[in-house]
C-alpha cells in the first residue's frame, strides 16, 4: 500500500500542474487566431449607360472594356452608350476564425 | 514504490530545475532553438514566395505570347535584374529634386524603348499595360532576393534576431506580394484599378469634353461647371501609367498666368485598420503618393502664386488600391465627386479658374 505523507500530496500536486501545463500548451497550439479567406468569385461588372441618361445596362467584363468607351447607339434615343463603370463585386473577404 | 520516498522525488526534481534555468539563463541553447524554430518558418514562407513569382512567371508569359511576342521568357528575364535606379546624392541638398526627376524620366524613358523593341506595333495603351505587368515582376522578384538575402545571412551568422524579424514580417509581406500577383491579372486585362479613383473622379467631371495634351502621358480637359471654368488633370488612358501630374499642374498655372482660385488634388490613400475602404476624406496639400518630383512641383508651383490647395483622398486598402476597383471603393469615387464640386461650388467664385487633378493610375480610365 502507498503511504500518503504529507510530502506526497506536493507531489501530487506537483503532477497536476505539470499536466495543467501540458493542457494548455495543447490548447493554445490549437486556439491560434487563424484568418481564414473565403473566395467567392470574384465578379466584374461593366456599366453601360446612354449619354441623355434615359437607357442603361450591364454586362459581364471583357478584355477590351475599358471606362469612356463608346460601345454602341442607344436604343430608345439613338445618342452614344458609353461605359460608365468597372467594378468587381464579391472576391476575398477576410474572416477571423475564433 | 513504497521505497522511493517523497523527499527522493523532490531532491530529483530540484536538481533538475536548477540544471535546467542554467541552462536558460547561461547558455544559448534557448536562443538556437528558437533559431531553428524561426529558420524552418520562413523558409517554408520562401518556398510560398517562390510559388507566387514562378506562378507570376507563367501568366506574364501566357498574356505575352497573347500579344505576339516571340520570346516571351527571354523579354521577362532581361527585363528583371536591369532598370534599376541609383538615388541621387543627398548630403548635397541642392537640386536633388531636379536630379531624381531626371533619372526618373530617364528610367522610364528606357523602360518605353525596351518594350517597344521586344514588342512592336503595340498601341499606347497596351504598352503601359505590358510595362507594369514587367514591373509587377520585377519587383516581386526583387523581394524574394531580398528575403533570401536576409534570410542567408541570418543562418550564416546565426544572427537569430535577424530571423525573428524576418519571420514576425513574413505574413505581412506575403500578403503585399500576393496583392501584387493578383495585380497582373487586373493589369493585363485593363480593368480600372482602386488607384484609379483619382482618374475616374476627373472622367465623371469633364463628361465628353476633349482632352488636350499637356506632358508626357498627361492630358487636360477644359469644362465649365456652374460658371466657374474647371481645368482638369489627369494621365492619358486607358492604358497604365500614372502620367506627369506635378510637371501638369505646373504648366497649366503657369499657362494660365497664375490666374487660378484653387487647386484640388483627388487621390487614393492608403486606409488605416479601423477605417472603411471608400471613406473620403478632405484636407489640405498635394495629395499625391510619388517618391518626390511631381509632389514638389505641384507644391511650388501653388506656392509661387499663393494658390490654395485642397486634397481629398478616398481610402482603401494596399490589395484594393492595385487590383480592380471594388463596390466600395466605387462608391467613394462617386462621393468624392460630390465633395469636389461641393468645393468647387462654395470656395471657388464665378468666373473663376479651378484646377483639378485626379491623381493614380488611370488602367481601364480614358
Ligand atoms: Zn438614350
Amino acid at each position: 500500500m502507498v503511504q500518503f505523507t504529507s510530502l506526497d500530496y506536493l507531489t501530487i500536486i506537483l503532477l497536476i500542474l505539470t499536466t495543467l501545463l501540458l493542457i494548455f500548451t495543447i490548447i493554445s497550439m490549437f486556439t491560434q487566431k487563424r484568418i481564414s479567406k473565403t473566395v467567392i468569385g470574384p465578379k466584374i461588372i461593366v456599366k453601360i449607360k446612354c449619354l441623355n441618361n434615359d437607357y442603361n445596362e450591364e454586362k459581364e467584363f471583357n478584355k477590351g472594356y475599358y471606362v469612356g468607351l463608346e460601345t454602341g447607339k442607344c436604343p430608345k434615343c439613338g445618342s452614344k452608350l458609353v461605359v460608365d463603370a468597372i467594378y468587381s463585386v464579391g472576391g476575398t473577404k477576410e474572416k477571423e476564425l475564433r | 514504490m513504497n521505497n522511493v520516498s517523497s523527499s527522493d522525488i523532490w531532491y530529483i526534481v530540484l536538481i533538475a530545475i536548477f540544471i535546467l534555468s542554467f541552462i536558460l539563463n547561461f547558455t544559448d541553447i534557448p536562443q538556437r532553438m528558437q533559431l531553428w524554430r524561426f529558420a524552418s518558418y520562413v523558409r517554408r514562407r520562401l518556398v510560398q514566395l517562390d510559388e507566387i513569382e514562378n506562378d507570376i512567371r507563367r501568366r506574364l508569359v501566357s498574356y505575352l505570347s497573347k500579344l505576339n511576342v516571340a520570346s516571351p521568357k527571354e523579354v521577362i528575364d532581361n527585363f528583371i535584374n536591369n532598370y534599376f535606379l541609383i538615388e541621387p546624392v543627398s548630403i548635397e541638398p541642392t537640386d536633388i529634386i531636379r536630379r531624381l526627376a531626371h533619372l526618373i524620366n530617364v528610367r522610364d524613358a528606357n523602360v518605353k524603348e525596351y518594350v517597344e523593341r521586344y514588342i512592336p506595333k503595340l498601341q499606347k495603351p497596351e504598352k503601359h499595360n505590358v510595362i507594369v505587368a514587367l514591373e509587377i515582376a520585377s519587383a516581386i522578384n526583387i523581394v524574394n532576393k531580398v528575403l533570401k538575402h536576409y534570410f542567408k545571412l541570418g543562418l550564416k551568422n546565426n544572427n537569430w534576431i535577424l530571423l525573428m524579424q524576418l519571420a514576425l514580417s513574413m505574413p505581412e509581406i506575403l500578403r503585399i506580394v500576393n496583392a501584387y500577383s493578383k495585380a497582373l491579372d487586373a493589369f493585363s486585362l485593363g480593368t480600372p484599378i482602386g488607384d484609379g479613383a483619382g482618374p475616374l473622379v476627373v472622367r465623371y467631371l469633364v463628361g465628353s469634353a476633349e482632352p488636350k495634351v499637356i506632358t508626357e502621358d498627361t492630358v487636360y480637359y477644359e469644362v465649365s461647371l456652374n460658371n466657374r471654368r474647371v481645368y482638369a488633370i489627369k494621365a492619358e488612358g486607358p492604358g497604365a501609367t500614372v502620367g506627369r501630374p506635378g510637371e501638369a499642374v505646373d504648366k497649366l498655372i503657369e499657362m494660365l498666368g497664375g490666374n487660378v482660385a484653387r487647386v484640388i488634388t483627388v487621390d487614393a490613400a492608403l486606409r488605416l485598420e479601423s477605417e472603411d475602404t471608400g471613406e473620403v476624406a478632405e484636407g489640405v496639400g498635394a495629395a499625391i503618393g510619388d517618391v518626390g518630383p511631381e509632389k514638389i512641383s505641384i507644391e511650388r508651383a501653388v506656392t509661387k502664386y499663393g494658390i490654395p490647395l485642397d486634397a481629398v483622398v478616398i481610402k482603401m486598402s494596399i490589395e484594393e488600391a492595385i487590383n480592380t476597383m471594388t463596390k466600395e471603393v466605387y462608391d467613394g469615387v462617386l462621393k468624392a465627386l460630390e465633395r469636389v464640386k461641393e468645393l468647387i461650388n462654395s470656395k471657388v467664385r464665378e468666373g473663376e479658374a479651378v484646377i483639378v487633378v485626379g491623381v493614380g493610375n488611370t488602367v481601364g480610365v480614358l
